[in-house]
């Protein structure tokens, strides 16, 4: 047999070996592996069992089909970090922005891993982590704690109601007490800071009506107060309450007992059906 | 206190959300729905929350709704990036998503046709160098 051609033929195999290989390094995605994103959409997290709100996003995109998720609290003052409490989060579904809270077990404050196992409509399973800090109290006031008895406007002392609210169409029962008048009134009572024009996001915006919701079920039994963040829509100055009360961020809605002690405080967005969650434990 | 007028969003990663790389990445570059405002960085974790170390973001002065950072080599692997965005209104955001870097070839990462080529080319040189063998020896 022809020597050259021998030589050809092995050389040939060679070149195909080399072309069907791997093209050289390159950094372009070969292939997408689930790409959901976590949001923390609440801050002011303490130690002990915080209520951790978060959405899911694909891209921009918010992931709607997602049957379970998982979490598991790896404590990052260890080395290496050492997984603790493991639990599920609870969807909301009910709101504008569909949105999953954890309580997860927190001892003590510091850096703290929250590795989520995420299934997917379609039955399909990704991982995903993200880090938070607890601090060793919250700024604004804790769970287990009386808040400030506010002397917030009221329509009695600002009748104009539209400077009491940026919302375009509220309802006036939210803003006739002050919190010291419904600390004192035996009925438990919610307070929600949220600026309904200021915060245009499909987070925050729709707190207000969520509060709205409930006092609509809830309103002979309840006590439910708006507070607006700013006192002053033009230079947008804050509510005094505002800092009265530490708050980090906003909206915020506090759940008080009869006796005026805060036995929720949910960061960030709050449904209808969680507000009414965490009421039902105070109703007779 | 951090007010809201609209949440900053993350509108674009590179790497992307759930990319699964052939080789690391240079840097990781974040861009967002708004101007970035001091306060704003990102962090990288690898396996069980451990920080890479010398990541160091910083806001495009030219792009401020974009910050980036060099990184160091990674190891084939899973990573998460950790955000923290800061917008115009002062409202603090946090999020995450994960990226990986696929292990580098190897004879078990050889592909069918890889295999073939191969074994061919092999199989032709050991015959060719058989063949030579066998004529000087005759």
């Amino acid at each position: 047999m022809n020597r050259n051609l021998v030589f050809y033929v092995a050389l040939s195999g060679l070149l195909l070996a080399a072309c069907g290989g791997q093209p050289g390094p390159d950094t372009t995605p070969t292939e997408d592996a689930g790409g959901i994103q976590i949001v923390l959409v609440a801050d002011d997290f303490a130690a002990g069992q915080p209520r951790v709100p978060l959405v899911l996003y694909a891209g921009t995109e918010r992931v709607a089909d997602v049957q379970r998720v998982k979490l598991t609290a790896f404590d990052l003052a260890d080395d290496p970090p050492t997984p603790g409490w493991t639990g599920e989060a609870t969807n909301y579904s009910d709101y504008e922005v569909p949105y999953w809270v954890a309580y997860p077990d927190l001892p003590h404050a510091g850096f703290w891993g929250l590795g989520a196992e995420i299934t997917l409509g379609d039955g399909s399973v990704t991982q995903a982590e993200f880090v938070l800090e607890a601090q060793e109290r919250s700024s604004s006031p804790a769970v287990g704690s009386v808040p400030p008895a506010s002397e917030n406007r009221t329509l009695e002392t600002v009748p104009d109601i539209a400077k009491l609210t940026s919302g375009d169409d509220p309802i006036p029962a939210l803003y006739q007490m002050t919190v010291a008048e419904a600390m004192a009134s035996g009925k438990p009572t919610v307070v929600s800071f949220a600026t309904p024009a200021y915060c245009t996001s499909k987070l925050c915006a729709p707190v207000v009506h969520s509060v709205e919701a409930v006092y609509a079920e809830l309103g002979d039994e309840v006590n439910f107060i708006h507070l607006e963040i700013f006192k002053d829509f033009a230079n947008l100055d804050y509510a005094d309450e505002v800092e009265e009360w530490k708050l980090t961020s906003e909206p915020w809605t506090f759940v008080l007992d009869g006796e005026g002690t805060i036995v929720a405080r949910l960061g960030g967005p709050v449904s209808p059906r969680e507000l009414t969650e965490a009421l039902t434990p105070l109703l007779p | 206190m951090s007010t809201a007028a609209a949440h900053t969003a993350l509108l674009d990663a590179e790497p992307a959300p759930g990319a699964r790389l052939s080789s690391p990445p240079a840097e990781v570059r974040l861009t967002f729905t708004e101007a970035l405002q001091p306060g704003s960085t990102f962090a990288i974790f690898g396996a069980v929350f451990d920080e890479i170390e010398g990541v160091e973001p910083q806001v495009d002065p030219g792009a401020p709704q974009q910050m980036a950072a060099t990184i160091p080599p990674l190891d084939p692997g899973t990573y998460t990036v950790q955000w923290v965005a800061v917008g115009d209104d002062g409202h603090k955001v946090n999020g995450s998503y994960s990226f990986s870097i696929k292990s580098g070839p190897s004879l078990g990462n050889l592909s069918p046709q890889e295999w073939f080529g191969a074994l061919f080319a092999v199989g032709f040189l050991g015959w060719f160098v058989y063949r030579r063998l066998s004529q000087r020896s005759a």
